[in-house]
């Protein structure tokens, strides 16, 4: 909530900071009146036309007044974003609910073996969808506990972390080779092997009192930005 | 971003957070048992359930279709609206009109090579003077130019009209009637009925019968338009529209300085000092108000202000921008207006005009437009904008509030603003009717006349004695670039709805009335009061309120009325005899040329409620300002002493209108009653018979 709070408020000043508020106002008026002129003209094709011309125009005209923030807010937020998705969105595997692990690879990988920590039972051979280039196995943990998934074929090892309990915990759902899957789950290293894409483990979806915890992060960044700005004017 | 935006974002996620949470944990009644709550939720939870889930489907689904469908909408109006253009001469009829553009003053201009545009109009097309209507009135010949007839017909005769129970003038052209049911729960009080406003000028515009013939018109600012009518087509209303305290216009003066006199035209008030701040607080309608504060600017001449929280800059001399104001009119009422602020001078005193708190196009408290959005749609284009009926603040000017530069910067601005409208109509106008009325043409000649006037002192050598001229030629760049529009598809009307004179003199016709025996004062009352106070009915035989009508006391017709109807003819006669030619004593001259009977000059359902005789005042003269709120004094003539120094309220043979077209009009005597018919005819509709207006006549092409 807090980082919720701070975001909105962060964007708001970000916003007010490099957006020329008036010009943007404008902008968003003219977008208005010519959502207008759909229902004004309508028996002018042509201007109904040439209000849809004018409308993508009005559009880009905003986005490159937003365009200034919006990318200096992407780094920060993205960060913000990938961590609480990773912390909140995923709940760790309840003791004695089945979870499936799946690796997609590259490369072909022959006699490729599952090993789990003993409080975790790995149900079933390897199952193959070849057209997908994916491998899954069904496991499920039989009392709470933490460790590691370990994949392994000819002579390569590679590690995944995995967790069963019954609370709300950091949970890292996939394991990446590339950079880009890092910056998405960055809770585990890269691993360099090539064979491979990922490793992902079906963790059951989370809730914050009954809710995804975006619904609360929004409604914070808008409470954060309203304060804020109520906060300002009275200043 | 915004602080509104912001504050909509956050409004609606707690809305949809909250809608969620209904739905999503159940509200039925718990068991005893502490089973769950979803047990049972009964029947009505479930309907309301399925209610709001299907409420919000509905809404979405109908956005996509109604997206989706719009080019099959267009192809089925296409098919439906085929051949509305077939029996038309054109494509698009433009009238410009310009309120009060004098032939006399045009003509001399054109002759003399200074407004080049309307000298090419005449040359091309034509050029005739256009008789007006009895009285020379906007509210009156504008009435007659939209309608094609004469005012028996459509009702509106004057300004005002009068409640013939009480005798209580009113506005002639609109009525609002407020809420008057409520429901009282404690400290609410719940409206039952809604307020409404009802348009009283009958008959039916040429707008309205293109619409059913489906040619569309965009009609702009043409008077007697408040409230704006259902047609196919976009309105913006004008004269006649309210300001938001339910007033024509009434401005708002504080200041430092003395109380000074009482403002007829708006109200004054002091300034409250507070350490650096001045304080005062703006009146909205009914109680409500807002708190503005003034503080120290930067500079000399220069002050800060602040309404709730938001800050602009006031500079002497310069308008802030339009400024939106909200009034609470309840726990959860407001109304919108908006204003602008001049500061008019920061030493010895500190004194800031505020315009008269117009609606807010952007949040309408009263309909100001049709369709709705439409006076939303020209702020959201091209920003807000002046929406009061008589938007120039010609009060003020008269009450030395502002002086004429501030009046006239007043002007251009409200004239950018609805040129901006204009030239965006016509952008947006391939087929169809264009209609819009400057009025700024009026208002200026209204308070600036006396600079041309020869025989006043102030005309000549005062550096505004060039201000009509300089209207003029701005006239003509509106004709020039409105001529850019107008191809051989196109006709184009640049008319007056009546010219203008000098009004050097007011008649005060109820004082002669009093003089000659006509009109008494009640016992012990010397001199009568405003809107017919202090007048002994019993006994008063005719009397006069308005601009030019003079009213006889009618039994049967008014309240108290005395002049039994088989009399009325004898006494309309006696009082024809002894007023036309009413000479003024002190100039020598004929104040009153002709006293018309209206029987002779209307005709239609509506005749009795216009006044009996009209008054053909000659050039210089007009009903004085006492005369016409109704108010009898002991003088009947009286000099006109306010800025206010031109007039069009006289006979109307005296101030015709203009008639330019781009076509060549071979009618003779052209009249405002026959644009209407020809604007029907040239989209090959045939007028209808209760049309009075004559088609006008064009030259073969070529």
């Amino acid at each position: 909530m807090a980082a919720g709070a701070l975001s909105g408020a962060l964007s708001l000043w970000a916003f007010r900071r490099w957006c020329d508020t008036d010009k943007l106002r404008a902008a968003s008026n003219v977008m208005l009146a010519h959502l207008m002129e759909f229902r004004l003209f309508t028996d002018e094709p042509v201007l109904i036309l040439r209000a849809q011309r004018e409308l993508l125009v009005a559009n880009a005209r905003l986005l490159r007044l937003i365009l200034l923030p919006s990318l200096l807010l992407t780094a920060p937020f993205g960060v913000v974003l990938v961590a609480a998705d990773a912390f909140f969105a995923r709940a760790p595997l309840r003791p004695g609910e089945a979870a499936v692990i799946t690796v997609q690879y590259a490369f072909r990988l022959p006699n490729v073996q599952l090993q789990a920590p003993p409080e975790i039972v790995v149900e079933t051979p390897p199952v193959r969808a070849r057209f997908r280039k994916q491998i899954s196995w069904r496991v499920r943990p039989s009392r709470a506990s933490s460790g590691k998934l370990r994949l392994r074929w000819n002579a390569t090892v590679i590690d995944k972390s995995i967790s069963a309990s019954p609370g709300l915990h950091w949970v890292s759902e996939q394991r990446s080779g590339s950079l880009l899957g890092y910056l998405a789950h960055p809770r585990e290293l890269p691993f360099s092997d090539r064979a491979i894409d990922w490793i992902r483990i079906q963790y059951p979806s989370a809730n914050v009192l009954g809710f995804h915890w975006l619904v609360w992060y929004s409604t914070a960044a808008c409470c954060g930005a309203l304060l804020t700005t109520l906060g300002a004017s009275r200043l | 971003m915004t602080r509104q935006s912001s504050v909509r974002a956050a409004a609606l996620l707690v809305l949809w957070a909250a809608i969620v949470l209904w739905h999503g944990h159940g509200h039925g009644p718990a068991t005893q048992h502490g089973a769950p709550r979803l047990a049972y939720i009964g029947p009505g939870a479930g309907f309301a359930f399925l209610g709001s889930f299907l409420t919000v489907v509905i809404s979405v689904v109908a956005s996509l279709l109604s997206f989706l469908i719009w080019p099959f909408r267009i192809l089925w109006l296409a098919v439906l609206r085929r051949g509305r253009f077939g029996k038309a001469q054109v494509k698009k009829v433009i009238f410009l009109g310009l309120d009060g553009l004098d032939p006399k003053l045009t003509e001399r201009w054109m002759d003399e090579g200074k407004l080049p545009n309307f000298s090419r109009l005449r040359e091309q097309g034509s050029y005739h003077r256009l008789r007006t209507t009895f009285p020379p009135l906007s509210p009156v010949a504008w009435s007659t130019f939209s309608t094609g007839v004469n005012p028996g017909k459509h009702n509106i005769f004057d300004f005002l009209n009068r409640d013939l129970r009480t005798y209580a003038p009113e506005l002639s052209s609109a009525k609002v009637r407020p809420v008057t049911r409520f429901l009282k729960i404690g400290k609410w009080k719940l409206p039952l009925t809604k307020a409404s406003v009802e348009l009283r000028r009958k008959s039916e515009p040429f707008w309205k019968i293109l619409g059913r013939n489906a040619i569309g018109s965009t009609i702009l600012r043409v008077p007697i338009t408040f409230p704006p009518e259902a047609f196919d087509g976009r309105m913006l209303s004008a004269m006649s529209t309210p300001d938001l305290r339910g007033t024509q216009g009434s401005f708002t003066y504080f200041s430092t300085g003395p109380d000074g006199s009482a403002c007829e035209g708006g109200v004054r008030f002091p300034f409250t000092a507070s350490g650096d701040a001045l304080e005062a607080r703006l009146p909205g309608p009914e109680t409500t108000s807002v708190v503005l504060r003034v503080t120290p600017g930067q500079h000399a001449g220069e002050r800060r202000l602040e309404i709730d929280g938001a800050t602009w800059a006031l500079r002497v001399g310069e308008y802030t921008p339009w400024i939106r104001l909200r009034f609470s009119t309840g726990r959860w009422s407001s109304a919108r207006g908006i204003v602008r602020f001049l500061l008019t001078s920061t030493d010895p005193d500190v004194s800031l005009y505020v315009t008269p708190v117009e609606i807010d196009p952007e949040n309408p408290a009263l309909p100001i437009s049709h369709p709705g959005y439409y006076a939303l749609y020209l702020a959201k284009l091209l920003g807000s904008f002046a929406t009061l009926g008589m938007a120039e603040d010609t009060w003020a000017l008269n009450e030395g509030v502002i002086d004429e530069d501030a009046f006239l910067g007043q002007s251009k601005l409200i004239q950018a603003e609805r040129e901006a409208m204009f030239f965006s109509a016509l952008e947006h106008t391939r087929r169809g009717v264009v209609a819009c009325v400057f009025d700024t043409t009026d208002r200026v000649q209204h308070m600036f006349y006396r600079y041309l006037d020869a025989s006043r002192k102030t005309s000549g050598g005062s550096r505004h004695a060039g201000v009509i001229e300089a209207l003029y030629r701005d006239m003509d760049r509106v004709v020039g670039r409105t001529l850019e529009y107008a191809d051989g598809n196109t006709a184009l009307f640049v008319l007056s709805d009546h010219g203008f004179c000098s009004f050097r003199r007011g008649v005060n016709l109820n004082a002669w009335l009093l003089r000659n025996g006509y009109l008494f004062l009640s016992e012990g009352v010397a001199e009568g009061g405003a809107y017919l106070a202090g007048i002994d009915w019993s006994r008063t035989r005719a009397y006069t309120f308005g601009l030019s009508g003079l009213y006889l006391n009618l039994r049967g017709r008014e309240a108290q009325g005395l002049v039994a109807p088989e009399e009325a003819a004898t006494l309309k006669a006696e009082l024809i005899v002894r007023l036309t030619n009413l000479l003024d004593a002190e100039t020598g001259e004929v104040a009153i040329q002709h006293l018309y009977d209206s029987e002779a000059i209307y005709s239609g359902p509506y005749r009795d409620a216009a006044p009996d005789l009209i008054a053909g005042y000659a050039p210089g003269y007009r009903a004085s300002w006492s005369a016409a709120v109704g108010t009898v004094t002991n003088s009947v003539f009286e000099d006109n002493t306010k800025c206010w120094s031109g007039d069009h309220c006289v006979d109307p043979s005296v101030v015709p209108g203009v008639l330019f077209a781009n076509r060549r009009v071979e009618s003779d005597n052209p009249g405002i009653e026959d644009l209407a018919p020809t604007v029907l005819q040239l989209f090959g509709i045939t007028p209808p018979r209760w049309m009075e207006g004559k088609t006008l006549v064009f030259a073969a092409a070529g």
